[in-house]
Order: structure tokens, then sequence, then C-alpha cells
């Protein structure tokens, strides 16, 4: 029981099979690797969420609650990101209070992304004095449910179109598509903000 | 050869080998190919591009269904910059944008896009106000009380080992401070003499 490992130098996938060994010492290390992240990601999907502590320290312990069944250690980023994306659905839920506003139907949802661009903050005298990032958190903030899960976990978290479908359960194809017309918008909308040179 | 002249017969290239221009302008053309080396080996290049991209881009089309070039770039652009294309698609994207200005001018600007957005992403980095570690990592205890025994069998074997130590610490320590004390009195005896 008595050990000096040092933690902060081991990598992820160690620190996790010390955790399925019940070592907590390993697991507060992975907590305060992850933690940040973890709020991060919240902070960009959720902006209206209340409390992203409460969010984040939720996933958090689903993490180290779900981490003894986890069999291979290389897929933790993919299962860590289920976890966020589970806990953002059910923020959706919670939001709509109607399940069938969680809408899977493609069409419904490019409608919408046609719209991102009608309500986008547009280069004009108040956002000229906001900091380019809040304009790029209102840009994400304005873009439909599903089209944010899948850009937040692409330009955060970096995950491959495959992992980003085993996360949120949507297949490869329309993460494909979904990315593609959302970082269109996106570049639309945030183009003006970055023409400095 | 006058350099200005190079620079318009070599924007004319692609139309010229997609055959989109007027037979006026393929005879221009042709006539400066013929007296410019280095026109012409440009023109054997970007005809060799062209002629791989079709053979990709039939294999592509059969198992992808799309219709045209322009939408597959159109379609495929996120993916080729999160390097998520197959081998044979990354092909025919690199011979195509090479063929097309445009094209090539809105996958520079995408990437320009691309890079200033993680830029920014990255400066405004979120950081938690309180570490929750701690609180996650005696949750956690909490509610697996196999590691909560271990951890009070840990904790309980460790009073012992303080205990016994603070003992045997005492208990060498007891001789020296009585002959401190004996040599004290003796010093304030003859002191008193
Ligand atoms: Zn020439």
């Amino acid at each position: 029981m008595l050990n000096f490992k040092n933690y902060k130098k081991l990598k992820i996938e160690e620190l996790i099979k010390l955790i399925q060994k019940n070592d907590f010492k390993a697991m507060e290390e992975l907590v305060k690797r992850e933690q940040d992240k973890i709020y991060m990601t919240f902070y960009y999907l959720c902006p209206d969420c209340d409390d992203l502590y409460d969010l984040t320290q939720e996933a958090l312990l689903r993490m180290c609650r779900g981490l003894s069944s986890l069999k291979n250690p290389k897929t933790f980023r993919g299962w860590l990101n289920r976890i966020i994306s589970n806990l953002f659905y059910d923020e959706l839920r919670k939001k709509h209070k109607h399940p069938q506003c969680l809408s899977t139907d493609e069409e419904d949802e490019d409608g919408k992304v046609m719209q991102i661009c009608d309500n986008c903050l547009c280069p004009d005298e108040y956002t000229l004095h906001l900091e380019v990032e809040d304009i790029i958190k209102e840009t994400i903030s304005k873009l439909p449910d599903n089209f944010r899960l899948v850009m937040v976990l692409r330009e955060l978290g970096g995950l491959s179109y495959e992992e980003i479908s085993k996360a949120t359960g949507i297949e490869v194809g329309t993460v494909k598509s979904r990315i593609n017309r959302a970082r269109h918008k996106m570049k639309t909308c945030l183009e003006p903000y970055f023409d400095n040179n | 050869m006058a350099k200005s002249d190079c620079d318009k017969f070599l924007k004319m290239l692609p139309a010229y080998i997609e055959g989109k221009i007027s037979s006026e302008q393929i005879i221009e053309i042709e006539k400066h190919l013929s007296v410019c080396s280095s026109c012409f080996e440009k023109y054997i290049n970007l005809k060799n591009i062209s002629q791989k991209i079709k053979n990709s881009f039939e294999n592509i089309k059969q198992e992808k269904f799309i219709s045209d070039k322009d939408s597959f770039f159109n379609e495929n652009l996120s993916a080729y910059i999160d390097n998520e294309l197959s081998n044979e698609e990354y092909l025919f994207f690199n011979g195509y944008v090479a063929l097309n200005p445009e094209k090539r001018k809105e996958l520079d600007e995408m990437l320009y896009f691309e890079e200033k957005l993680k830029e920014s992403l990255e400066k405004n980095r979120q950081i938690l106000q309180k570490d929750l570690s701690k609180k996650i990592v005696r949750q956690i205890r909490l509610e697996n009380p196999a590691c909560v025994s271990e951890m009070y069998v840990t904790a309980s074997i460790a009073t012992i080992i303080l205990v016994l130590l603070t003992i045997t610490a005492a208990y060498f320590s007891i001789p020296d401070n009585l002959h401190n004390f004996a040599v004290k009195a003796h010093l304030i005896k003859e002191i008193k003499h």
C-alpha cells in the first residue's frame, strides 16, 4: 500500500490500471488532469446551464465509478466523451421537457442550421467591443444542439469522426456532414473577426 | 518569353485541360506551348494530375454515389482538414485543388479559419476555480465500503507504528533527562557551597 510513485509522470493508461487496483492516489491524479477539460467542454456545450460545476462533478463521478469496468484503457477518451454526451442529452431533455424536441430528423436540423447565420453576431458597434473569444462562444452556442455537440467534440476534444460517432450515437456519415455544415457556417460568422492580416 | 505572357497562359491551363475554353483561346495557348518549354512542362504535369483524379473519381463515385466533383469537394472539405479521407479520396482532393485555383483558395481560407479558431479556443482555456479531485475521491471511497475498510486498516497500522515510535523515543530519552537532572542538582549543590 505504501508507494512513492510519481503519479504526475504516469500516462493515462497507467493511471487507469492503478485505479482498477483501487489506487486512490492515481484516481486523484486522473481527476486533476481531466476536470478542466470536462469543464471547458460543458462551458461550450451548455451555455445556458446554471451550474457547470455540478455537471463537471457528475461527469467526474461517473468516470471514476465506471473505470473499474473499462477493459481497454485506450478507449478511455471516447468513453469519457460518451459520459459527457449523455449528460448533455440529459440537460437538453430538462431544458425542452418534451422528448420529441430532441429530433434526429435531418431535414429539421438542416433547416435550423441554415438559419444559424441569420442570428449570428454580425460585426457592428456592439460586437466590436467584445473579445473574439466571446464571439466564438456566442457563435458556438447558437449552433443547433446536435451540431454543437459534434463540433465541440471535434474542436475541443480532438476526437475522430469514428470516436464522435461512438460517443454520441450519431452515424459517422451524419457526423461528417454536420461538422462540415457547422464549420462552413461558423466560418461565415467569424471570418470578419479573424481578418486582421 | 515575357513573364506576363506565361502567367496569362498558366491561368488558362486548367480550363484548357478540361476543355472549357473557346477555339480561339485554344489556338493561342497551343501556339504558346509549342514555343515555351516551361509552360509545356507545367501543362504535362497538370494533364497527368487531371488524368489521375479522373480515374480516382470514378472509383470514389461508384463507392459513394456522388454525382459531380464539385459537390464532392464541398461535402468533404472538413473531412479533408480533419484527416478523415481515405487515400483514394486524398489523391483526388489534392489533384482537384491543384487544377482549380478558386477551390485552392477556398481550402486555404478554411485552413486559416480553422487555425484561428483553434488558437482562440486555446487562448480562452476555462479553468475550474476549485480543485474537485479530493472531493470526488472521498465520495468514491464512501460508495465503496471495501475500500473504506482498507483505508481504516492502513490508518490504524500507521497510528500503531507512530505510537510505538513515540514510546520508544520517550523510553530512550528518559535516562538522558535523569542524568542531566542529576548533573544540574550536583552543580546547584556546589554553587550553594
Ligand atoms: Zn510560357
